[in-house]
């Protein structure tokens, strides 16, 4: 037989239709227990519960354990932020996403959205997911391509309508020679060694010798590119224009997709978001995050300007919520190395985590993440890249207690904000890779080319898997879809920053080389500074 | 796409895709790419009603095609809505209920997730002043008759704790129980009538 108490949590859960087995009701007991909550007070307090977890997108009919527990810890953790329950807590809301561990959406061109795959993820991958890795690359493009204006004809009648290119498919060419057509699809070499574009009917070659100068971008083997041009009797397209597809913001693309939880880690609604963003700007305004890019730990000079920094932060008591090092944490190779070379690697992060550890007050209040570059010792060269391996990084995982060990590529999830952390020598790899035409261009162009290019591709790699590795299961993790808030494309490159789309991209440049540089990303004003 | 196309043609495809849902009784998924280019269409035949300089007879057209458009996309969401509403009724307010049927889950639009969210807040709040005397959820096409009711398990939901003890449902068989205490499970289809 029930007692009063069982008897209220009952009611107040059957209220939001839930029903309770005999864990959850012990459970719920055990938390009014601990917080001598008075008998009178006992409904508020089930209801606020029996609320939050209503709001969950999980919750069941019969109230599962798991999920009472989060919500019960969430709640607790809002309480503990402040007496001022006010005030945001940036920690709750502070999430760093592994990219095995985002869930595979799949675009599905039959429904028109966005499908989760239920299929185990492998790092072999299958023959399916190689295909299906091209393919929703494609989709996605295509599909913002489609809404977008400039190329969705206007839907009054008026004679202007037949002289509009819409977007063709290379199935739509065969015995239409002489006539013009507007193409999307990858740039890619085929058998005879010739540029063709592929899309997913077929391919067609290209004849780039009429092309005066392409559209602003880098246009590398693996990208998707529009080609306009006049189909001729040899089946060769004769190219007048080519140009990188448009890119969607942010906003339009949550405004579609806003109820798909890209990153596994709780959705959060558009009007959620726009609240988080003025309270950000309000209260967080003092909230930094740092981003160091090669910090090369076998330079001695690497460990004297991290003191410096620790030192300046400690002085101005400007303790910066997150501290993110980019590899490479060595300057040269050492996967061809010996015994001693491994030894010595080891140690470096051994006195790195030393040098953390003498600062007691940074140790306690700020994250670490690791990001692992191209030389450091992972699993394999193929991206994602898997976190640094484990054996090298026992004494900063012992030292220090909110440290991270992140794949490369790896996001951070701030309230509505997104933030991609991506090494990778990308500036030096998309130049050497591109076809057909050479930009001719320097400096300030040449980042503005770069950064709009792997934008507009809405992919950190646009380049087929034979020049750069990609897990095809994994693909996903990669994808820049909808456009993130921000993206470190941590570079050997010079530093940079610029926004493009209202998607801030910058290269905090190597630490060592530029007399100890780093960034600082402010989330208030989504913008950063140099350090 | 045919070339004798005229104004409000798109408006009154949505129309149609209303009544097909309302006909079949299916809800169907939001159609984003037709509300687009009917808003663009909007657009467009506002600028063409800002550019003359002296008002000529077209712009009468124009601008009965506008309020038409309007009209259209109105009814449209308001169809959606009232979809949702019932659809929100029929499940007796378990909001995870539905959110968590990915089938249906697919068919909306993120706004409609946020109306939901907060109809089902509204509703909560408007219960609390009552729910000990009336459950506003229950059915009201079929009033109970007895305080008491004769129910078969359609789906496991195991160990359930109600006011008078725990009960463990399993498929197949049959409790009489309090009204009360597994209303919810009959709306939500754990449960059925016998």
């Amino acid at each position: 037989m029930a007692d009063a108490r069982q008897l209220t949590i009952i009611k107040v859960f059957r209220k939001y239709s839930h029903s309770l087995g005999p864990d959850a009701l012990q459970f719920l007991e055990e938390i009014l227990e601990s917080h001598d909550i008075a008998d009178d007070d006992v409904e508020f307090s089930v209801e606020t519960i029996a609320r939050e977890y209503n709001k969950q997108d999980d919750a069941t009919m019969k109230v599962s354990l798991d999920i009472l527990r989060r919500v019960y810890d969430a709640l607790q953790d809002q309480g503990n932020a402040g007496e001022a329950e006010e005030l945001l807590d940036p920690n709750s809301h502070l999430y760093f996403v592994d990219a095995f561990e985002m869930p595979p959406w799949h675009w599905s061109q039959e429904r028109g959205t966005f499908e989760k795959s239920s299929s185990p993820l492998t790092v072999a991958g299958s023959a399916d997911s190689r295909i299906a890795a091209v393919r929703n690359r494609l989709h996605i493009i295509k599909q913002s391509i489609l809404r977008n204006e400039h190329f969705s004809p206007s839907t009054l009648p008026s004679r202007d309508r037949e002289h509009l290119v819409t977007l063709k498919s290379t199935k739509q060419l065969l015995g239409r020679a002489n006539e013009r057509f507007l193409l999307l699809g990858m740039l890619v070499h085929n058998k005879e060694g010739k540029l063709c574009v592929e899309d997913a009917d077929g391919s067609v070659e290209l004849d780039l010798s009429k092309m005066d100068e392409p559209g602003e971008g880098l246009y590398t083997e693996g990208c998707f590119a529009l080609v306009e041009g006049e189909y001729t009797e040899d089946g060769i397209l004769e190219v007048v224009a080519m140009g990188q597809p448009p890119c969607e913001d942010r906003e339009t693309a949550r405004s579609i997709y806003g109820h798909i939880d890209f990153l596994g880690q709780g959705l959060t609604s558009l009007l959620e978001d726009s609240q988080f963003a003025r309270r950000i700007r309000e209260e967080l305004s003092d909230l930094y995050f740092f981003f160091l890019s090669d910090v090369w730990l076998d330079n001695p000079q690497t460990l004297v300007g991290l003191q410096k920094m620790f030192d300046n932060c400690i002085e101005n008591n400007f303790i910066p919520k997150v501290i993110v090092m980019c590899g490479n944490f060595t300057s040269k190779s050492i996967s061809q190395g010996g015994g001693r070379d491994i030894q010595r690697y080891q140690e470096n992060f051994d006195s790195l985590a030393d040098l953390i550890a003498s600062y007691p007050q940074i140790t306690r209040e700020t994250r670490f993440v690791f990001v692992p570059g191209p030389l450091d010792i992972t699993g394999s060269g193929a991206l994602p890249r898997r976190p640094i391996l484990s054996t090298f990084t026992t004494n900063l995982r012992n030292k220090i207690p909110k440290v991270y060990f992140t794949s490369n590529p790896c996001r951070l999830k701030f309230f509505g904000q997104e933030i991609v952390i991506f090494r990778e020598d990308t500036m030096a790899r998309m130049l050497r890779n591109t076809v057909g035409v050479k930009p001719n261009v320097t400096g300030e162009d040449l980042r503005r080319y770069l950064v709009q290019s792997i934008l507009d591709q809405s992919h950190l790699t646009p380049l087929t898997t034979h020049i750069q590795p990609v897990l095809p299961d994994f693909d996903h993790a990669l994808r820049l879809y909808p456009l993130p808030t921000a993206v470190i494309l941590a570079d050997k490159y010079e530093k940079y920053k610029l926004t493009y789309s209202g998607c801030h991209v910058f290269n905090p440049g190597n630490f060592v080389g530029n007399s100890f540089s780093f960034s600082t990303y402010c989330p208030a004003e989504r913008s950063s500074e140099e350090g | 796409m045919t070339d004798t196309r005229q104004f409000g043609d798109l408006a009154t495809q949505l129309i149609m895709e209303s009544r097909r849902s309302t006909l079949t009784d299916t809800l169907l998924k939001y159609n984003d790419n037709l509300v687009r280019s009917i808003i663009r269409e909007q657009r467009d035949l506002e600028k063409m009603t800002e550019t003359g300089q002296n008002v000529t007879p077209a712009m009468l057209i124009y601008q009965t095609t506008i309020v038409r458009n309007k009209r259209c996309l109105l009814a449209y969401h308001k169809h959606r809505l009232d979809r949702l509403r019932d659809m929100y009724w029929a499940a007796g307010g378990a909001l995870p209920h539905i959110l968590s049927n990915q089938d249906i889950r697919s068919k909306l639009s993120p706004h409609e997730v946020d109306f939901l969210r907060q109809y089902s807040t509204s509703v909560m709040d408007y219960r609390a002043g009552f729910s000990n005397e009336l459950d506003i959820t229950a059915s009201i096409t079929h009033p109970p008759k007895d305080l008491h009711v004769l129910v078969h398990v359609i789906r496991d939901c195991g160990v359930i704790q109600t006011e008078l003890g725990t009960i463990d449902f399993q498929k197949g068989q049959r409790f009489m129980v309090r009204r009360a205490d597994i209303e919810h499970l009959i709306v939500q289809g754990y449960l059925e009538e016998v």
